[in-house]
């Protein structure tokens, strides 16, 4: 609920150098215990991605990409940490500094991907779409890692 | 039977994220369709709230730069007033085609493809669907939705929109478009061949359009490009209006419209 209010209220102004904008309520869909069930996930991927919406008058854009990161989570889990995440004994604030960046950049560039697409929805703006969505996640990326970071220091 | 539910069973997560999935892309699509994308906007009263809490904080920030700009449109009307040889009467003014509301903007857009605008007049205040909303200097676009309370705006920058406008200087009129890209440019398309103009001129609100009056200077011709398979100038026009900062808007509320769409339903049966 915060983050969503922190995302619409203050971080939808940014606008870094013109079009970079960083997403960070994706964070909570990161953050999630990695023990909890999968359609719980799914389906607050998809009502976190609505609000958002909600708020921006963007259809179901947000819904869609924060929904297939929720649904995809799994595997790039077990991509990123390998063996742990099989055995369950993952716990993501005692993992490496290395495999929790590559977890959070692979999301967090999935999800802008998806997200620019579907909201340019031509393919005429394919060089625009891959501007930003590199752009912006590069700040997305190191934004919520530091976030992530500093909330399992405290 | 029981084959078909240890199936759905077994595939729920799968199928919860294809129904879940579809949803979105669904209204991604309405989205992207001028006057259909209805369901999931912020004129609902929970985000309203929200931006309008935003709006009044963040204001005080502005409040100077606003007084100015303010102060700047006040001049320029009072300059305009005492130019004119007023030999008008009430009747006249009883007369005018278009009333003027204040109102401000809560939520402001620029950086997507498809931009919206949230202002804080709605139905109570007499702001109908389809009504045209102006700046000081130039146009915001058209009211799509309107709440009790709160209305959405379709913004000139978005790329489902297309405004009537013509060169100040003669008739010749085309539809303006954006592009998507720059929050300051906005394109001319579809003027003849034969409309002559210079890079500088003033672009202004066309007579065709039912929703904004006409002659709302809206920018000045920036650059411009022939097509020569299709005969028509494509004009690259830049805003007057500072687009990233709108505070204050007008809303144009009509004074006759249905007689002007009756007669328009007449000609077209």
């Amino acid at each position: 609920m915060v983050l969503i209010l922190i995302q619409v209220l203050i971080l939808d102004h940014i606008l870094f150098l013109g079009y970079i904008n960083p997403y960070l309520y994706i964070l909570f869909i990161l953050a999630l215990p990695i023990n909890l069930n999968r359609v719980y996930i799914i389906l607050l991927g998809f009502a976190l991605g609505l609000c958002i919406d909600l708020f921006n008058n963007t259809g179901g854009v947000h819904a869609a990409s924060t929904l297939f990161i929720a649904y995809f989570r799994p595997f790039i889990l077990r991509l990123s940490f390998g063996i742990s995440y099989d055995y369950n004994t993952l716990k993501l604030h005692k993992t490496d500094f290395k495999e929790q960046f590559l977890y959070v950049v692979i999301m967090v560039f999935i999800h802008h991907l998806l997200m620019f697409s579907l909201e340019y929805f031509s393919i005429n703006y394919t060089v625009e779409i891959l501007k930003n969505a590199l752009l912006s996640g590069i700040f997305s990326s190191i934004l919520i890692f530091t976030t992530l970071r500093l909330i399992y220091k405290a | 039977m029981q084959q078909i539910i240890k199936f759905f069973l077994r595939f729920k997560i799968g199928i919860l994220f294809l129904v879940l999935f579809s949803i979105s892309l669904a209204l991604t699509i309405q989205s992207h369709s001028y006057h259909n994308n209805k369901w999931i906007s912020s004129t609902n009263s929970i985000t309203a709230f929200f931006l309008n809490i935003q709006h009044d904080l963040s204001s005080y920030f502005n409040l100077k730069q606003n007084n100015l700009k303010l102060q700047k449109e006040n001049n320029n009307l009072k300059e305009q007033l005492y130019n004119l040889n007023i030999t008008t009467n009430d009747s006249i003014i009883l007369d005018s085609l278009y009333t003027f509301k204040p109102c401000h903007v809560i939520s402001n857009s620029f950086k997507r493809v498809d931009n919206y605008v949230l202002i804080d007049l709605g139905q109570s205040d007499g702001v109908k669907e389809d009504y045209a909303v102006s700046l000081p200097n130039g146009i915001l676009g058209i009211v799509e939705k309107s709440e009790k309370n709160y209305s959405r705006v379709i913004s000139i920058l978005n790329t489902n929109l297309s405004v009537n406008a013509k060169l100040k200087n003669s008739n010749n009129f085309g539809s303006l478009q954006w592009d998507g890209a720059r929050p300051n440019t906005i394109f001319l398309e579809d003027l003849p061949r034969s409309a002559s103009f210079n890079i500088g001129d003033t672009i202004v609100t066309g007579n065709n359009s039912l929703i904004f009056p006409k002659d709302i200077p809206i920018g000045t011709i920036k650059n411009y490009e022939l097509d020569n398979n299709i005969g028509y100038y494509s004009i690259e026009v830049k805003l007057f209006a500072d687009m990233t900062s709108v505070n204050h808007a007008y809303v144009i509320i009509p004074k006759n419209i249905r007689e002007a769409k009756d007669l328009l339903r007449e000609k077209d049966e």
